[in-house]
């Protein structure tokens, strides 16, 4: 066992000797799950994908389980989305009194779900070659299986809701989410990660979107300057399937996600917002990756960020065009805005295509605030600090525009109010 | 009100102003005429502070709560507060901020400023209308991005716009005529004159006599080469609408 995994050891140790949380039919998948999480370790630098994100932060302390805990009600209508039915897991636990499931549509807790639902639910249970997948595989606690029966529109969306309190021990929180949209069945997801902890979160989530479907998924991740997050999410979409995702990053010691987006049959189509703000010494990563598997398939994707104090930002983004998958349409651009002198990002869009008929266009750009436009503004009595602000939330305008029209919208302006700074 | 003794300014390497006098005082309106290239947006834009130009001998002072102030230690936001305003000759765009925003953003500042409370969200909407009816500016403009496809001459009126609001105790209008047709120059002309009173003054960079007919001025002077080469009143313009700029310049 190396040195970087002995954090999660005694962690392990606890939740898998616990029937609460390891009935018999999960003893196994731990095990081995954890044995190849011992055997890899965290990812390193010298994984493409990680070259310029480091684990480092999660060697500080050993890692303890969560415990159930409360949420006073003024956080959690903070943190909800109006309008929408919720789960609520509170430290990685999901806390009944809290939530307002949906009863148009089928939700079971995925620990439960490994057991009733077994063939829908195990497939997805490979690690491959990412250890902190198996790292979520062993420690799961919490998470749902949510099944959109075939047709059916699901009137109010989702919201997943992560919440965290300090607890004394740093805690490792690794919710697993699997959710089926079925064929011509249409669904709209909030997946909300808040904290202001020490805590480190590794989720992962599969999203099966069948023919015709629609899902509509927002993940959003809030974090304190001290919060570690990672996480893995797989969208898998059938024939003439859409996904439309909007990504928020605000904040983290370490706030890293990785998104991919299997395309797999004709008509399939991905749409892909993002926005992070970061500031402080924080610390953002986004991986997108879009694989057009088929022919006539089709992604377009926005993702902008702004970089304050000393933060730091990575735009990961590749897109792969295979043989044969002809007729694609892809498109990608990410934007940046440095705030500040000590800011840095690094955008790295990548194109892979081995199809010889397809529309691609794809770009990054890395900014400053306009001399000009501060200039303009000041020049109309506006302070420099509020002509700052006023300038970078016009650039970010259009991607918080993409969201307009739906329960999110307004939670997200308030999100982005209380996170302040930039975003205001 | 401003005063400028011996103005020395220094862009990219360049002195583009070369000892320039000036002496403005509430209730006057001043025209400063010369040709391309002479300094006048140089001058305009140091009195506004913008930070490219660099001054690098003499001074500008601006009476604030009627004390003369030396402003080349203000901020332009703050000069902007204490009652400048520069109307320039190529306003910029600024796509994503909405043009109402923009003018509740500015005018706020100056309540800030003065103390006040901000107006109501409300009563600003009205008041900035009753503004814009003023000057024929489509209310439809007010939710337009700032200046964005715009033309010319629509940027310039909403610049006069945004003076409409302010109410600045010295405006600066740096060839708010050009790009004007007939129609929208008298407009904004009479949109100027309206907020025109003992107690603030009016100068006007131009390069035609035109706009002189609708706002008349009480001094003009000639800007060449960095310097006023000749001061005068209202005949001064008219000659050089028949003479040119030569005659004055050797
Ligand atoms: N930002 C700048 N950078 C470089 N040169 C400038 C800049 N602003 C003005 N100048 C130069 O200073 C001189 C005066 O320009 P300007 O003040 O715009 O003249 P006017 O408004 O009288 O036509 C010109 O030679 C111009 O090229
Ligand atoms: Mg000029």
């Amino acid at each position: 066992m190396s040195e970087t995994t002995r954090q999660f050891e005694s962690a392990f140790q606890s939740l898998v000797n616990d029937a609460q949380w390891t009935p018999a039919w999960l003893k196994d998948l731990r095990q081995t799950s954890f044995e190849q999480f011992a055997q890899a370790g965290l990812p390193s630098r010298q994984i493409e994908a990680w070259k310029y994100t480091s684990t480092r932060s999660l060697n500080e302390s050993p890692f303890a389980l969560g415990h159930a805990s409360a949420i006073d009600a003024e956080t959690l209508a903070a943190r909800s989305v109006a309008g929408a039915s919720r789960v609520v897991f509170i430290n990685g636990i999901f806390n009944a009194a809290l939530s307002e499931l949906p009863t148009d549509v089928s939700i079971t807790d995925i620990r439960e779900a490994l057991d009733t639902d077994r063939e829908m639910v195990m497939p997805c249970m490979s690690a491959e070659d990412d250890s902190l997948v198996s790292l979520n595989q062993a420690f799961f606690s919490s998470g749902v299986l949510i099944k959109v029966n075939k047709n059916v529109t699901v009137a109010k969306p989702i919201q997943l809701l992560f919440l965290q309190d300090a607890q004394s021990e740093t805690v490792l929180i690794s919710p697993r989410n699997i959710i089926f949209v079925e064929a011509g069945a249409q669904a709209q997801i909030i997946e909300s990660h808040f904290g202001d902890t020490k805590n480190f979160t590794n989720a992962v989530t599969d999203v099966f979107v069948k023919d015709n479907a629609v899902c509509q998924y927002v993940l959003e991740r809030v974090l304190g300057s001290e919060t570690k997050y990672v996480s893995r999410h797989s969208f898998h979409l059938a024939r003439d399937a859409r996904i439309e995702t909007f990504n928020l990053a605000l904040g983290g010691r370490l706030n890293r996600s990785q998104l991919e987006f299997r395309l797999n049959a004709p008509g399939a189509s991905a749409k892909l917002d993002g926005l992070y703000i970061a500031r402080g010494d924080n610390h953002i990563d986004n991986v997108t990756e879009v694989l057009h598997l088929a022919p006539h398939t089709s992604s377009a994707q926005l993702y902008k960020g702004i970089l304050e104090d000393k933060s730091r930002g990575v735009f990961n983004g590749k897109i792969t065009i295979v043989k044969d998958a002809q007729h694609v349409d892809a498109q990608q651009l990410n934007k940046n805005l440095l705030m500040s002198r000590e800011a840095e990002v690094d955008s790295r869009p990548q194109l892979i295509i081995d199809a010889n008929d397809v529309k691609c266009s794809h770009g990054a750009t890395i900014g400053q605030l306009d001399e000009q436009e501060l200039f303009y503004l000041q020049s109309r009595a506006i302070s420099l600090e509020d002509a700052k602000r006023m300038l970078a939330k016009a650039f970010i305008g259009d991607v918080v525009g993409r969201v307009s029209g739906n329960h999110f919208t307004k939670h997200l302006q308030d999100v982005l109010q209380s996170f302040g700074g930039g975003a205001q | 009100m401003l005063n400028i003794e011996n103005l020395h300014v220094r862009v990219e390497e360049k002195e583009v102003l070369k000892g320039l006098n000036l002496h403005i005082k509430a209730g006057e309106v001043h025209a400063i005429m010369g040709p391309n290239g002479s300094g006048k947006s140089t001058l305009s834009k140091v009195i506004a502070g913008h930070p490219e130009y660099t001054v690098t001998s003499g001074s500008i002072t601006y009476d604030v709560n009627f004390r003369p102030k030396n402003i080349l230690d203000m901020q332009p936001d703050e000069r902007a507060r204490n009652g400048l305003f520069l109307a320039f000759q190529y306003p910029i765009e600024i796509p994503g901020i909405p043009n109402l925003e923009f003018l509740r953003a500015a005018f706020n500042a100056v309540c800030k400023h003065q103390g006040v409370d901000p107006m109501e969200h409300k009563a600003f909407d009205a008041f900035v209308r009753e503004k814009a009816k003023l000057l024929e500016i489509d209310s439809s403009f007010l939710d337009r991005e700032l200046n964005v496809d715009l033309s010319g001459g629509e940027k310039k009126r909403n610049e006069i716009l945004q003076m409409a609001v302010l109410n600045p105790r010295l405006a600066l209008l740096d060839e708010t005529d050009s790009g004007l047709d007939v129609d929208s120059l008298r407009i904004v002309s009479e949109g100027v004159n309206k907020l025109k009173t003992d107690d603030n003054a009016i100068v006007m960079i131009t390069h035609y006599h035109r706009i002189l007919n609708y706002i008349k001025p009480d001094f003009v002077h000639v800007l060449a080469d960095g310097r006023i080469v000749r001061s005068g009143d209202v005949s001064l313009a008219l000659e050089i609408e028949e003479r040119g700029y030569d005659w004055l310049l050797n």
